[in-house]
Order: structure tokens, then sequence, then C-alpha cells
């Protein structure tokens, strides 16, 4: 098991490679200037000397497997460069604001499996009658809910009409309520549903008519044998859900002016800074492929027939 | 008894089934049922609420919104549905083939997969989008590729479990080939999650697509899909609610039909309750 | 059930937003809560600076902040003229040679003096290659800074350049302290301006307090916070919910709601910006003047103003609005004529419907103004293809020499016609803004002409004679001047907001109760 972790842990590495490469080699692909983005709206009216001077500034005019080659010799270094604009290292900003992005998604998250995974168990138990249709239908009003309209809805209500919490921002524990439960509205519905299904599945199976036959009560059934084989799709959902919400969910982040990781991704992209893309994208990969490390073994832990050698 | 009773028999799913006929129907009527030139702008009738004369009031440009929302269900429900089955059907192949394989096929398969799903949902498509140039049509197919990865992972995830049970172990001890496993054995037990990942991905399509419509990268003017209504009524919240309120219940409508009707469908394609 | 009732919570919100529309109590409490008796004041602002480097970094958002810090040589009064800062007075000596007289008595916020040694290290510094300073091309003209004695230096161009006051006016060209700049600007800001930085959180906020050493005397107020609100919905809730003392982005449609919210006051007005729709003169059917003239006549552009801006814009005449040093004078729009438009088309020759592809980039006006161009183009029998992209492949995209129309947004924000102009129309310029591909010798020496001249009389008749030139040629067409808008808590009195966010001026401000 462990030597099964630390394999995982050293093909990260190749992954990562894997990463930095695609971005880089999409960030070559893809039209548009790096310098003209940089320079933005407001930088119209540079002549086109000074545009060439300033790519040749930043290295920009050298051919990108040069490029990519020199970062990723840096990379190992631990030197992840500065960014486009202003030459602030990318390392110490992308770990800031992944602090904020963790904080969010973990309250979101629990808060999404808090009620997600009872509500499926109770669906699923309840199925086909007026409870499983209620839950049903709630839930997917979640997921269709665009979050940001869902967010704008609970600002107005909780910070300008009630005055209960603070608008947006990150300043307190309590400035993270409202977005946490933005994005947990949507995860709930997912999580419910996957729960939902899954256990309905397992309820059929031999083991459980066998469990049954035998006597066992129906609660020990669900919770002790059923349940237990059904997490392992819900934990796949829930890895999942957990891993790309940690690359930040840029309109919630936006809705409520959260420095999070997502925010600086996208401002990175729109404006073409790609230090600041290649920190923020290699950083939610890593943590991404931890976090799916943790869900693998987490397989095995939940069903012993799944071995790792 | 007649498989269409059997389907029958759940009413939800009936329900799921009407509601999305009824939303295609209206999406392929549009020309016949709207009132109005989609795209006529009558500036002097802009931010209108609904009325008689305008059901769904009418928009920034004093378009009327219910004749948006008929001929946006076009785009949306192509957008939902197209990516998403282009995506999973990739995304089961591959999920299939490395969970059964195992070994290095597994490990590397995955990898490539992880490469895939550990680049943000956003840049990733921002990437395909700008290389394919915008459009709705490279907005869909960066919405499958986005989503390939975590089909694969999912089916993956129940074929590994699946593998070493007895009826796999039969049937390989019986000499069944890899493709009668796969596709006879494993694939309809990895059908229900599937479908109840697919259904519920058909409004993250849709709400996806809405995401690029609205930096710009799906659908252009003109034309919009309802999440690139949605996304645009952001700056006349909340006064104009009507511009988010109806695209949105219709984004919400399709999305809880598609899901009744997977649901439907999943029991009607389970194997252990088919002769019940 | 506790779960089930946050659910139901969230259909009850659900149910509020389509009956109530989710609308906010007006008035009443709205905004009293809270009012700080000390002297602070919260600035919603909509992009975040990336550095606190002046010379780093070409971006409104950064600037928004380092002019707060920072000071540059002169300044732009709301009036327009040229108003001392960190120099007294200023002449040139002969075309190229220009001598500045530098306030004495003032200090960097690090204790340092300020001096002409400053001077000369800023500007070099800001042109340095090394520095790699994107804003470097506003200081490209100067060839040498030469310091004379401790208060006065000499700025010597390449050639003879008129509007070098106006340049030395830009945000970009701030004095940053030496000492302080062997360390890290960007991190650790030292100016010589009313304030002073105290801290720092990337993405949240960047906080100021007063400079007791100014030389103006000491600011009243003693905190200056500035918040990034990306979204200008939120900026409004904050403002109401009186967290925030102004914002900075205000949509149209929600001017009035602000403007009339007791406790709040809301301001719109004439700035720098100039929004505008360009046509490659090189290729295809647009190479035809008459094809480009029916146009002009086919948008209705009081509409657009009036009613689409819902009167945050005011119909242009000119390239750059008449706030702007030498900006064209008494020209009239070219007038809305659906009939004149189709004879031109006719006249033409083209055949109809006409394909023409119209790129844009994307945010809220450029995008809903491109969808009005095409609906009415459509009325004389164009069919616009319309391209929202990002602005990198916006601008990658216009610079092909087979580009259609664009549809683009203009700052001149050293408010001298040269800035625009130069950069639109000059021939060399081809590689650079001059997307329409326009080339005419006769322009281009009258706008060198206006660049070496000093006299503003002068250049105004010069670049008026330009756009004369440009209602015939039509390499663009000005559509509108987008007004400057921001909205306050009526406690903050005192701002002076001449243009833009960039240089709004809170030396007088403060807190009244």
């Amino acid at each position: 098991m462990l030597r099964y972790a630390l394999r995982r842990v050293l093909l990260l590495i190749p992954v990562l490679l894997g990463v930095t490469l695609v971005v880089f080699l999409i960030f070559h692909l893809t039209p548009g200037d790096t310098v003209r983005a940089l320079l933005g709206e407001m930088g119209q009216g540079a002549s086109p000397e000074a545009v060439a001077a300033l790519r040749h500034q930043l290295g920009l005019d050298r051919p990108w497997y040069v490029q990519y080659g020199e970062f990723v010799f840096r990379a190992v270094r631990g030197d992840f460069g500065v960014s486009f604009r202003g030459e602030r290292p990318v390392l110490p900003q992308v770990l800031e604001r992944f602090q904020v992005t963790l904080q969010v998604t973990a309250a979101s998250l629990t808060l999404a499996a808090l009620c997600g995974i009872p509500l499926g168990v109770l669906a699923a138990v309840r199925r086909h009658t007026w409870i499983d249709y209620l839950l049903t239908v709630l839930a997917l009003l979640g997921v269709s809910m665009p979050s940001f309209w869902f967010g704008i809805l609970l600002m107005h209500l909780f910070a300008l009409r009630l005055r209960w919490l603070p608008p947006s921002g990150a300043e307190s524990w309590r400035h993270l309520i409202l977005p946490s439960v933005t994005i947990a509205a949507a995860s709930i519905a997912f999580i419910a549903r996957m729960t939902r299904s899954a256990l309905i599945e397992e309820l059929q199976e031999d083991y459980v008519r066998t469990a049954r036959a035998k006597g066992l009560r129906e609660r020990t059934v669900i919770f002790r044998h059923a349940l237990r084989n059904a997490f392992i799709p819900v934990l796949t959902t829930l890895g999942l859900q957990f891993g790309s919400l940690l690359s930040g969910a840029v309109i919630v982040e936006t809705v409520f002016s959260l420095p999070g990781l997502g925010r600086l991704a996208a401002e990175a992209i729109k404006a073409r800074d790609l230090p600041v893309i290649q920190g923020a994208v290699l950083w939610a990969a890593l943590v991404f492929g931890i976090v799916n490390l943790i869900v693998d073994l987490g397989y095995a832990a939940l069903d012993p027939r799944i071995r790792y050698e | 008894m007649s498989e269409w009773k059997r389907f029958a028999r759940n009413r939800l799913a009936v329900t799921g089934l009407v509601v999305f006929a009824a939303l295609v129907l209206l999406a392929v009527l549009a020309p016949a049922i709207a009132p109005y030139d989609p795209d006529q702008q009558n500036w002097q009738e802009r931010l209108q609420p609904p009325s008689r004369a305008h059901l769904f009031g009418t928009d920034e440009y004093g378009r009327d919104l219910f004749s948006r929302v008929l001929y946006g269900g076009r785009v949306s429900l192509m957008a939902g549905v197209v990516p998403v089955a282009g995506g999973a059907a990739a995304g089961t192949l591959l999920g299939l083939v490395a969970g059964y394989l195992g070994g290095r096929w597994d490990t590397w398969l995955m990898r490539i997969l992880d490469i895939l799903l550990a680049i943000p949902t956003i840049f990733l498509a921002l990437a395909i989008v700008g290389t394919l140039g915008p459009g709705l049509g490279s907005a869909m197919i960066a919405v499958a590729v986005v989503s390939i990865p975590s089909y694969a992972r999912m089916v993956r995830g129940q074929v590994l479990s699946l593998r070493e049970r007895d009826f796999v172990t039969a049937s390989v001890a019986a000499g069944a080939g890899p493709a009668r496993i796969l596709f006879r054995h494993l694939l309809p037990h990895v059908l229900s999650p599937l479908l109840v990942q697919s259904t519920l991905s058909i409004g993250f399509a849709i709400l996806t697509t809405a995401g690029l419509s609205f930096m710009g990268l799906g659908t252009q003017p003109p034309t919009s899909d309802w999440g690139e209504m949605l996304a645009s009524a952001r700056q006349y919240l909340p006064e104009a609610w009507w511009l988010a309120v109806f695209p949105g219940l219709f984004v919400m409508l399709s999305v809880l039909s598609v899901n009744l009707l997977g649901d439907g469908l999943r029991d009607y394609l389970d194997p252990r309750t088919r002769g019940r | 059930m506790r779960k089930f009732g946050a659910l139901l919570l969230t259909l009850a919100l659900f149910a509020l937003s389509a009956c109530g529309g989710g609308k906010a109590p007006q008035g009443g409490d709205g905004g009293q809560q809270g009012p700080s008796s000390e002297q602070k004041v919260v600035i919603a602002v909509s992009g975040e600076p990336t550095t606190l480097d002046p010379h780093k970094s070409f971006s409104g958002n950064v600037f928004g902040v380092t002019n707060q810090i920072y000071e540059s040589l002169l300044a732009r009064s709301p009036d327009g003229s040229l108003v001392p800062r960190l120099a007294t007075e200023y002449r040139a000596l002969d075309p190229t040679t220009w001598e500045f007289k530098l306030r004495e008595g003032v200090k960097f916020h690090d204790g340092t003096p300020f001096d002409a040694q400053a001077v000369k290290f800023s500007l070099d510094r800001l042109r340095d290659p090394a520095t790699k300073a994107p804003g470097a091309y506003v200081v490209s003209m100067i060839k040498e800074v030469q310091v004379v004695d401790d208060y006065t230096v000499r700025i010597i161009t390449d050639k003879p350049f008129g509007p070098l006051p106006a340049h030395l006016a830009h945000p970009v060209t701030a004095i940053v302290s030496p000492a302080a700049a062997q360390k890290d600007l960007g991190k650790e800001p030292v100016g010589t301006g009313p304030f002073k930085f105290q801290e720092w959180k990337p993405g949240e906020s960047v906080t100021l307090v007063a400079n007791p050493d100014y030389w103006g005397g000491k600011p009243k107020i003693e905190t200056l916070v500035m918040r990034v609100i990306p979204e200008a919905g939120t900026q409004i809730v904050e403002l109401k919910a009186g967290t925030v003392d102004l914002i900075t982005s205000i949509p149209p449609e929600r001017f009035d709601e602000l403007a009339t919210d007791p406790p709040l006051t809301a301001t719109r007005f004439l700035g720098w910006g100039t929004v505008y729709l360009g046509f490659n003169m090189k290729a295809g059917p647009l190479s035809n003047p008459k094809v480009r003239q029916a146009i002009a006549h086919a948008l209705n552009r009081k509409a657009m103003v009036e009613t689409l801006r819902q009167g945050m814009a005011q119909e242009a005449t000119a390239m750059v609005p008449p706030r702007v040093a030498g900006a064209p004078q008494g020209l009239q729009p070219v007038p809305y004529d659906l009939d004149k438009a189709r004879q031109l088309l006719q006249e033409a020759g083209v055949t109809l419907p006409l394909k023409l592809k119209l790129h844009t980039y994307d945010n809220a006006e450029t995008r809903q103004i491109a969808g009005a161009i095409q609906a009415q183009l459509k009325e004389i029998g164009i069919d616009v293809e319309v391209s929202v992209t990002d602005f990198g492949t916006f601008d990658q995209d216009t610079r092909q020499p087979d580009h259609g129309l664009f549809l683009s947004q203009w700052g001149t924000v050293t408010m001298d016609a040269d800035y625009a102009y130069w950069a639109w129309l000059h021939s060399s310029q081809h590689e650079a803004d001059n997307r329409a591909f326009y080339r005419s010798p006769q322009v281009d020496q009258w706008l060198e002409e206006a660049r070496a001249a000093t006299d503003l009389e002068a250049r105004t008749r010069l670049y008026t004679q330009i756009e004369q030139q440009l209602q015939q040629d039509l390499p663009y067409l000005p559509l509108y001047y987008p007004l400057t808008a921001y909205a306050k808590n009526r406690r903050l009195q005192g701002e002076v907001y001449p243009f833009a966010f960039i240089n709004l001026d809170l030396r007088q401000a403060e807190i009244v109760k």
C-alpha cells in the first residue's frame, strides 16, 4: 500500500511535466499577441518598435522550446518565475490564493457531503415515494441554478436586506459563508444523486438479499453493507468535485470578491500572463493528483477486493 | 408486457420524457410559434417587464424574450446533448479499457487523462476555443473534451470493483474474449451510473457553454443560448429579473426532464430488473 | 431535517427572485450602518493591481493605486490644463530641450529628499530596457535627462515633441525614491504622494495611510483602503450596505437608482475615452469609401447614446473627446440617414446582402454595441458577422491585412490629442494601432507639424484639419465618448475626480458626519 502510494506520487512528476507542456503548447498555438495583451486596452498607442523591444526584454521572441526548457530548468529548482504584469514572484501568489480557495472548497464540500449523502440515502430507501420525488426535484434545482444568480440572491438577502453577513470579501470566516453555500448548492445535488443511484444499485445485489434473508435489520443492511459499497462511485464524484473546485470557482470568486486561485488564473489567462498561468495550473494539477491518489487509496479501504500491489 | 408499458410504469420518467419532448418540440417549431423575429431590435421597448405583448418581457435591445428563449432552445439543447454524448462515449471507452486491462495500460491512460483533468476546465476550454476560433462548434468540442476524463475515471472505478466479481471471472474462465466481457458484461453494469452522470452533465454542459458564451467564446451575436441570456442578464439584475428567470426556468426544466428520463431509463435498462 | 431546511431555503430564495425581483429595500437604513467616526475611506476598484511599482506595469488598476502613493512632475487639472505637481514650472529652451524647476523641500516616504537626481533616476529607470517597463514607450522620445542643479532638470528629446509635458503627467512617469528602488518597489512602494503604503493583501485590498509630511499638507483622510471588487453588482451592494464609500463602475441602468438613494450620490461626466468603429481601408469592400460612408450614415448614434447607453455617453464628433488638449472644434457628427446610406451602397456598386466581419473584444459594452451595429447595418442590407474574443486575440485579428470592421475603445490618457491621432493615423503605425491601414502623406505631415508645435491653438487647428480630412476618408468612425461615472456615500466629501479613477485626487477629501 505504501509502496503503491509512493509510486503514484512519483508518477505525478510526468503528469505535471505533461501539464506544463500542454499549457505551453496551448499558449503558443492559440492566436493572440502576448505583449499586446500585456499592454492591454490602455497600452494602445505603443509603437511597433516599443512592442518589439518589450517582446525581446521578456524573452518572448525565442522559440517556444527554448522558453519551455528554461521554465523546466528553473522550476526544478523551485523558481517559477515572475508575473509579466509587475514581476511579482509566481509561487507566493499562487500559495496565497490557494489558501482562500481551499477554505471555501473545504467548507462547501463538507456542507455538500453532509447534506447530499443523507439525502441520497433517504431518496434511495424511500425510492418512488413522494420524498424521493421531492428530493430529486430539489436537488436538480440546485444543479440547474446558475451560481452567479444564486450568489447574487444570497447576497441581496443576507447582506443587504437582513444585514446578517458582509456582502463580499475574505476578511473573516463570516465572509466565506455565502460563497460556500453558493458552491455547495450545486454539489449537494450531484452528491445526492450519485449516492441514491449507487445505493439502489447495491441494494439489488445478492449479498444484500442474503443479508436480509439472514434476518439482519434493514438499517444494518443499508448502513453496514450496501452503503459501504455504494461509496465507491460517491467517493469518485467527491474527489472529482473537490479537485475541480480547488482550481477555483471563478464565477463565485468574482461575485463575492474572493482572492482565490480561480480568479488569479482567469485574470492571468485574459492578460496572457504565462508564468502565472503556468504556476496556477501546475499547482491545481498537483493538488488534483494528490486528491485523486487519496480517492484511489480510499477505494481499497472501502472494498477489500480492490488491492494495489 | 410491452416494452413501452414497462417503461411507462415509472410516472416521473414519463413526465420527464414529455417535458423534454415538449422542449425539443418548442425549439423545433420556434419559427412557427415565436410571435416576433428573435433578432428584431426595438430600442424604444427595451427592458420591458412581461406583458401581454411580450410574454417574457424584452431584453436590453428591446427584443422579445419569449421568441429568443424559443430560438435559444435550439442552441442550448444541442449544446447540452451533443458534447455530453461525445464526451461520454469517448470517456466510457477509455475507462472500460483502462479498468479492464489494468497494469501499465491503466497507469498510462489514467496519467494522460490526469493531465487533461488536472488542467482547469476553463483554461482547457479557452485553449480549444482559442485554437479552433470562437463559435458554438468549438464550444461544444471543448465541453466534450473537458468531460472525457471524468467519465473515464468513473467508469474505471466501477470496472475496478466489478473486475474481480464472480460473473466476470466466470466468463473469463468460460473463454469469453475481452470485447465480449467489456461490452456484454461490464458495460451494462456501468450504464446506470453513466446515465446518471450523463443526464446531470447535460445541465453542466448547457451552463459551461453559457460560461464560454459569456467570455465571448461560445455563441456569437445575435444568436444566444439560454446560458448566454442568463449570463448577460447579470448586469441588469435585480431590476430586470425576467431576463434571468425565464431562460433559467428553461434550463431548469430541461435539466430536470433529462434527469427524470435518465432515472426511468436506468430502471428500464438494468439487467436485474428486466424480466420483473 | 436541518439540511432539508437548507434546500427549502434555496427554493424560497428562488421564489423570491421570481416574484419580488429580489428588489433591495430603498432608502430607510440603507447605507447608514457603521459610519466610522474615524477618517477611513474604502474605495471599490474593479481590477486588482498586480504590482505597486508604477514602472513595471501598464494598467489602470495599478495606476489607480500608485497615483495615490507617487506623483509625476505635472498633473492635469479638471479644466484640462497642465498644473505643477513635483515640478513648479517648465519651459522649452529650444524645440528639443525642456527645463523643469522642481519643488523644494519635498521628501519621499522613506525620508530621502526629492531632487533632480531622483527625477533623472526615475525617468531613466522607466526608459531602461532592463526595467522591462511596458509603459516605456510613453517616454521613448526622451534622449537624455540632465541634472542642472539639485532642483533643475533638462529633458532632451530626439525630435521636437510638443506634447512632452502632457506625457510627464501620465501616471507611468511617476517619480520613485531611488533608495527604495534598490529594494522591491512592487511590494514596498515609496513615493512623494499624499498617501503612504501600509499593507497589501493581494487580490483583496491595498491599505494606505496619510503622509504626515506631504508637501501640500497632511490629507484629512487617515486611512485609505482600495478593495478589489470585480463585479459591478457587488460594488453596488457594498456601497448600499455602507461597507464601501466610493465605487468606480456603474452599469448605465443602475445610475439613477444610485443617484436617488438618499445617503448616496452618483456623478457622471465626460472623460478621456472614445468608442469607435474602424474600417480596413486596404482590402475588401470597405476599401471603397462609399461603403464606409454608407455605414456611417446607417448607424443611429444618437439612439445608441440615449437609449442603449442610457445617457451614459455623448455622441462623438471627433476621435478624441473635447476635453482633450488639441481636440478638434466645431465639427458636426455624420447624420443618421438611411436613404443616403442605401443610395451610397448602390453607388458603390456592391451586391447585397454584403457580408462583413466585425471584430471586437469582450466587455459588456463593446458586446452590446456590436450587437446594435449588426442590427442597424442589416437595415441597409449588410450582414455583419460578429466575432467577440479576448483582447489579445482581437488585437491579433485586427492586425491581419484582410480583417473587416472592428469595434474598440480608446483612452487618451495623456489628455493630449497627439497620443490618439498619431497612433491611429500615422503611416508609420501600421504594425501598431493604425489598424485601418490609413495612409495619407498630407495627414502624416499635419501630424508631424502638430507634434513639433508647442502652441496649443496652432495644434488645435491642425487636429481640426486632420479630423475634417478624416470625415471624408473615414478610416474610423468615432461613435461616442463614454462618460466616467462614480457613486459615493455622502459622508465622503471633497474628492476631485478629474477624468478617470486613475487620477482621483483625495488630498482635500474627508469624512463628514
